[in-house]
């Protein structure tokens, strides 16, 4: 199969993207996780029982939620847009 | 002209950055709003699920200490009975799969464990003192859930109607013979939101069987805009002497929202009231809505009410806001409310109910209770 200068660069713009969305199949996996055992309780567990893997699995969830919504879709469109008009000029 | 491109993107990802995440947060914003049955539905189920699952708890031979028992217990299980209450207000039909849930709740919120925290308190217990002049005002909470699994559920145990009917009778004596309109929560320590729940309690008992409540309603609603809100702020005080009505604390957005909340099932224009000064009390930034919670000139830390406060935003009243944002139809405010409250909130979505994985069952009973309000309203 040849390489053409299109097939090379869909090929780079995968790459460039390769890692947000890593960032984001981890969230996913996580907050999934997070819903398994964390069952009804949560963060604020009612009957006063704090479950510090839980708390930890939490802020994970959240801080990854946070990347993933603000940061992930804007490095994705600079990514794309930058590389789109570099190859557009070109 | 080599950077062009790439100051394009920035511009173009900073764009991004700004908008995407409000309106992804705010995607159910206007489903809560519309009261769409199907959203409604899956946290409900959620919540009915783990009533349900707290009923086997409870039927097992697990020793009552490590049973969910406490403030917290008596805060879940009343909201989730005023949840699943303003739903089957606003869709009758939907009352025959609601109420058994309803009145389990409203029930469990009744028992001698959910409170020991006030029975310790007063080294007394609320049901046993009733003839006494000690406020006991936490026990507005299931009070309020009683009176309105009452209103929705005619076969509702005798035995606790009984009792209920008692307490409502003690909280309107108390009530009417006090000049601030503050009864006690704790010994000399009154909280103007836990009365707010106290005259909800008693303003729905009206609606069981028509009883006349007008006189200790109108005279609470008074002595909230006289003596309880700030007047530069908008803000109830949060904790107060119950006889000489002195402030032993700030002029706070978390209890304002809950007793904003708690002051529409008895008088809609002290709802109002008190849900401005909520919105005066809100930041925003990108398109998320927060409630300060100080009012100016006041400063403090997160507590037990407040939640965590972050750069002066306050978890508790910032999720308490919805209600009577949504309930009196500020709709922009809700949304940018609900959407900070999705992105913490962190909803999940998993066979046929929602729920939102941070808060626990007290979170998801208190978002069913503030999402949903509106149909308990006062006329």
């Amino acid at each position: 199969m040849s390489v053409t200068p299109r097939n090379a660069a869909l090929a780079d713009a995968a790459r460039s993207l390769r890692a947000p969305l890593l960032v984001v199949l981890a969230y996913l996996l996580l907050r999934a996780l997070l819903a398994a055992l964390a069952g009804h309780n949560g963060i604020f567990t009612p009957d006063g029982h704090v479950s510090p893997a839980l708390i930890v699995l939490t802020m994970s969830v959240l801080v990854l939620r946070l990347v993933a919504l603000f940061v992930v879709p804007a490095l994705i469109v600079y990514r794309l847009i930058a590389r789109a008009i570099e190859h557009f000029r070109a | 002209m080599k950077r062009a491109p790439r100051v394009i993107a920035l511009l173009l990802a900073l764009v991004t950055a700004a908008l995407l995440p409000s309106w992804w947060c705010g995607r159910d914003a206007e489903a809560w709003l519309d009261a769409d049955p199907a959203t409604q539905a899956r946290l409900a189920d959620a919540l009915i699920a783990f009533e349900a699952e707290d009923d086997r708890t409870r039927a097992s031979l697990t020793p009552a200490a490590n049973r969910f028992a406490g403030e917290w217990a008596l805060v879940t299980h009343q909201m989730a009975a005023l949840g699943l209450a303003q739903l089957c207000l606003a869709r009758p039909p939907d009352c025959a799969r609601y109420v058994p849930t309803i009145t389990a709740a409203a029930v469990k919120s009744f028992l001698p464990e959910m409170r020991d925290f006030g029975t310790h308190g007063w080294s007394e217990d609320v049901l046993a003192t009733l003839e006494g002049s000690h406020g006991h005002a936490y026990f507005g909470y299931p009070a309020l859930a009683v009176s309105m699994a009452r209103v929705l559920d005619p076969a509702f145990p005798q035995e606790i109607a009984a009792q209920h009917d008692a307490v409502i009778a003690a909280f309107e004596r108390r009530l009417l013979a006090s000049p601030t309109g503050l009864i006690e929560t704790y010994p000399n320590e009154s909280y103007p939101t836990d009365v707010a729940s106290v005259a909800a309690a008693i303003a729905v008992h009206g609606r069981i069987n028509g009883a006349d409540h007008r006189k200790v309603i109108a005279h609470w609603a008074e002595r909230v805009r006289s003596a309880q809100i700030d007047p530069a702020s908008g803000l109830t005080i949060q904790r107060m002497g119950a006889r000489d009505g002195k402030p032993h604390d700030a002029p706070r957005g978390s209890g304002t929202g809950l007793a904003a909340y708690f002051a529409g099932f008895a008088d809609r224009p002290t709802a109002e009231l008190l849900t401005a000064g909520l919105r005066r009390q809100q930041a925003s930034f990108l398109g998320f809505g927060g409630i300060r919670e100080y009012a100016p000139g006041h400063s403090g830390k997160g507590d037990v009410d407040s939640g965590p406060v972050l750069l002066g935003i306050s978890v508790s009243a910032t999720g308490f806001a919805l209600a009577p944002l949504r309930a009196l139809g500020h709709r922009d405010d809700f949304t940018r409310i609900y959407r900070t409250t999705a992105l913490f909130g962190v909803p999940f979505e998993g066979g046929a109910s929602a729920r939102f994985l941070t808060g626990g069952a007290i979170g998801n009973a208190l978002l069913l209770a503030l999402l949903t309000s509106g149909p308990e309203l006062a006329p």
